[in-house]
């Protein structure tokens, strides 16, 4: 029974430092649709955060070497995005993507391009 | 269809061999048992034959291969997606398992065979359930001949030499943890069953081997991609693949003091299988974000029940055995190994599984690489103090704490700019220098030696990484040498030209200089599929003390002044992680052949 008390208390510990420190929130960044990512922009300008969209058709272009614009769209609301830094090693303009930055005025700056998953490698059954 | 006419036969066979093991009549059950193997093996090349002749007929084919890929490439596709490793794992278990009951078909070992071949029969129905066979007809409802000529075609990351031996590893490593979990489980349920360890001692040692390596091939494909972050990103399905290798670790060195741990080596084991179809679960369920994604799945439901069945049973059959299974005095070297390495996990665990809780709220979350490198450099100190002590002649034990001392040193001549790693580095080269003073004794200070040296690699690298963005103005600067730290690049000529499919593809020809002296030339390129968008091939020069990493994206033609860019990363020491590796895989397979004699 010692024993037990002992094995439970440890996961108890665990539990409570994992929660304690997750919820410093430092390590936890949140992912938002345009339009929710657009609602707390003033927010969003100093706090990190990744937003989560569609690139409009048309609409990504290289400004200069390695810097690129895209406007972001959930469908109900469009985001003009300016990208520094490296495409991912597949990139399809046609894929749902998810930007990490801050918003600067109302254009958000990403330092972070990934192309968000499912689409990815799997085939849409229709 | 012949393939799913496989799958059901093999079904059918191992639930009659669990019947008959029931009725004792042992001789005709291993019958079924080999069936049962045999037949979801031809299930396997079935499938992966339909793939060689690009049979579009069936949907999983079609989904992705197409006609213009290398045979081998449409042979690797066969485990592109999750109804293809289902079966894969199947035939693992179930292959282990008729193996295993023909060795230990006179001894106690035989006992086990039920439960090995439950998990066989889990992962056929769940491949059932999600079959590899189902027709394009059935899925599009078309007609025969309106079957597509072409199919839809592998992801260009996928098509890549790694993924012919990154998934069937990592799988072969998931499938191999079946075997000491059953032994676990046995020796929980019955009074004495001490050969329990002994039995399962070398698949615990092969999943551990495959495990890691199926890590490590991953890693080392994941550094040649651009965007998966380096070897290593803390991405959900590799640190879940992560966490079990760290658990069966553990495992391994209890397991050595079995006597001493009557309960905790159990656990390990039991754990290591849970966290293994946890893995498995966080892959499939599309609730996380992450580069293997393959997508929500119907699966889902019926791995998560499967994963709660096992480890409620787990946890009564353990707190069960807590009072009647005494052990020895432990000793408290290998109790505090066992436990770091299971905090270990615990933290990566953590890392992966706290995003489901905002998950439920409806909030998507991601959680940095700063939690799991700042909550896994505690314990790996502690980790390799312990191991530094272990490693040491008795009577030399108590230099050991000279090393933080050392540590103190190094924060103040600081050997690299980073002080988190300055202060770590004697912790770990103190037990590395050790381990190669001893290995000459065992193989196991191979492994040890490993570990310190991926330990070293990953710290130096992620520390010294460098990256330089050049600009070079076309066509004026063609030819001409531009300086980035100790190296040199010069941009030759720009060559674009359409590849069979009709795409464009954009290449580099750069020279890389170290010096004054050319050291490499290589053609870094940029392809504008039509299908998949962008696709970039980097370029890495290797070398034993940098690595050089040249990427290339292309650049927009239209402007009147044209720039190229061209982004290089100097990435020191990452060849000592390598070692590291070669090293730990060199250590267990030499220690199986010694055990195997």
């Amino acid at each position: 029974m010692n024993k037990l008390v002992i094995g439970g208390a440890i996961i108890l510990v665990c539990l409570a430092i994992g929660f304690k420190v997750m919820s410093s929130s430092e390590y936890v960044s949140q992912m938002k649709y345009v339009s929710e990512a657009l609602a707390e922009k003033e927010y969003y300008s100093k706090h990190e955060i990744q937003v989560y969209g569609e690139i409009v058709q048309g609409s990504f272009e290289r400004i200069a070497p390695r810097s690129y614009k895209f406007m972001l769209t959930d469908g109900n609301a469009t985001l003009e995005v300016n990208y520094v830094g490296e495409l991912p090693g597949s990139f399809n303009e046609k894929a749902r993507v998810v930007v990490v930055g801050k918003f600067q005025g109302n254009i958000f700056k990403a330092y972070k391009l990934l192309t968000k998953c499912p689409s990815k490698y799997e085939a849409k059954e229709n | 269809m012949l393939g799913e006419l496989l799958l059901y036969l093999s079904l059918i066979f191992a639930l009659v061999a669990l019947i008959i093991y029931l009725k004792k009549d042992y001789n005709t059950c291993l019958l079924f048992i080999h069936a049962s193997a045999l037949t979801s093996m031809l299930a396997m090349l079935y499938l992966m034959y339909n793939f060689l002749i690009s049979n579009f007929k069936i949907f999983y084919v079609w989904q992705y291969s197409s006609t213009d890929l290398a045979w081998y490439y449409k042979l690797s596709a066969t485990w592109a997606g999750q109804e293809g490793t289902f079966l894969l794992w199947a035939c693992i278990v179930l292959a282990s398992c008729s193996y295993f009951a023909k060795k230990h078909w006179e001894d106690e070992g035989r006992e086990i065979i039920p439960l090995v071949l439950i998990v066989g029969l889990a992962f056929l129905v769940l491949t059932i359930l999600a079959s590899p066979f189902r027709t394009t007809m059935d899925v599009f409802k078309i007609p025969s001949f309106m079957v597509p000529k072409e199919g839809n075609g592998l992801n260009p990351l996928l098509i890549d030499p790694w993924m012919a031996i990154h998934p069937p590893v990592v799988f072969l490593g998931y499938a191999l943890v079946t075997i000491p979990f059953a032994s676990a489980i046995l020796y929980l349920i019955r009074k004495n069953f001490d050969s329990w360890v002994e039995i399962s001692k070398q698949w615990s040692r092969g999943a551990w081997l495959f495990l890691g390596l199926g890590i490590a091939l991953g890693g080392f494909w994941s550094y040649e991609v651009l965007g998966w972050g380096g070897y290593w990103a803390w991405d959900p399905v590799e640190t879940s693949s992560l966490v079990p290798w760290l658990v069966l670790t553990a495992y391994m060195h209890a397991s050595m003091r079995k006597q001493e741990f009557p309960i905790l080596t159990p656990a390990l084991a039991t754990f290591s299988f849970i966290l293994v179809l946890y893995a498995t679960f966080i892959t499939r369920s599309g609730l996380w974000e992450s580069v293997h994604a393959f997508g929500q799945s119907k699966s889902g439901t019926l791995l998560a029940f499967v994963l709660f069945f096992t480890l409620t049973a787990s946890v009564i059959l353990l707190l069960r055995n807590l009072s009647n299974k005494k052990g020895k005095k432990a000793s408290l070297e290998f109790f505090l190994t066992i436990m770091l390495l299971s905090v270990l996990g615990f933290v990566s665990f953590w890392g992966i599984t706290y995003p489901i809780i905002f998950k439920f709220k409806g909030v998507s979350v991601t959680i940095s690489k700063e939690f799991f490198n700042i909550w896994s450099y505690p314990f790996t100190i502690a980790l390799f103090i312990v191991l530094g002590y272990c490693l040491l002649p008795r009577e030399k034990r108590k230099f050991i704490a000279l090393v933080p001392l050392l540590a103190l040193l190094f924060v103040l001549i600081k050997p690299t700019k980073n002080m988190l790693v300055n202060f770590a580095l004697p912790f770990i080269l103190i037990p590395l220098g050790i381990s190669i003073y001893r290995l000459k004794n065992s193989s196991v200070h191979l492994i040890h030696l490993g570990a310190a040296l991926i330990l070293i690699g990953a710290m130096l690298s992620s520390v010294g990484e460098h990256t330089y963005n050049i600009n070079i103005a076309y066509p004026e600067e063609l030819g001409t040498v531009k300086e980035f730290g100790e190296h040199g690049i010069s941009l030759n000529k720009i060559q674009v030209f359409r590849d069979i499919k009709n795409n464009i593809v954009v290449q580099a020809y750069v020279d890389i200089y170290k010096g004054n002296k050319k050291i490499a030339s290589g053609t870094p390129e940029v392809i504008n599929d039509r299908k998949w968008g962008l696709v970039t091939h980097v370029y890495i020069k290797r070398g034993i003390l940098n690595d050089v990493y040249v990427i290339f994206q292309g650049f927009s033609p239209h402007q009147e002044n044209i720039i190229i860019p061209i982004t290089v990363k100097v990435v020191p020491y990452i060849t000592f992680l390598w070692m590291g590796i070669l090293l730990l895989i060199i250590g267990i397979t030499i220690k199986m052949y010694q055990d195997a004699r």
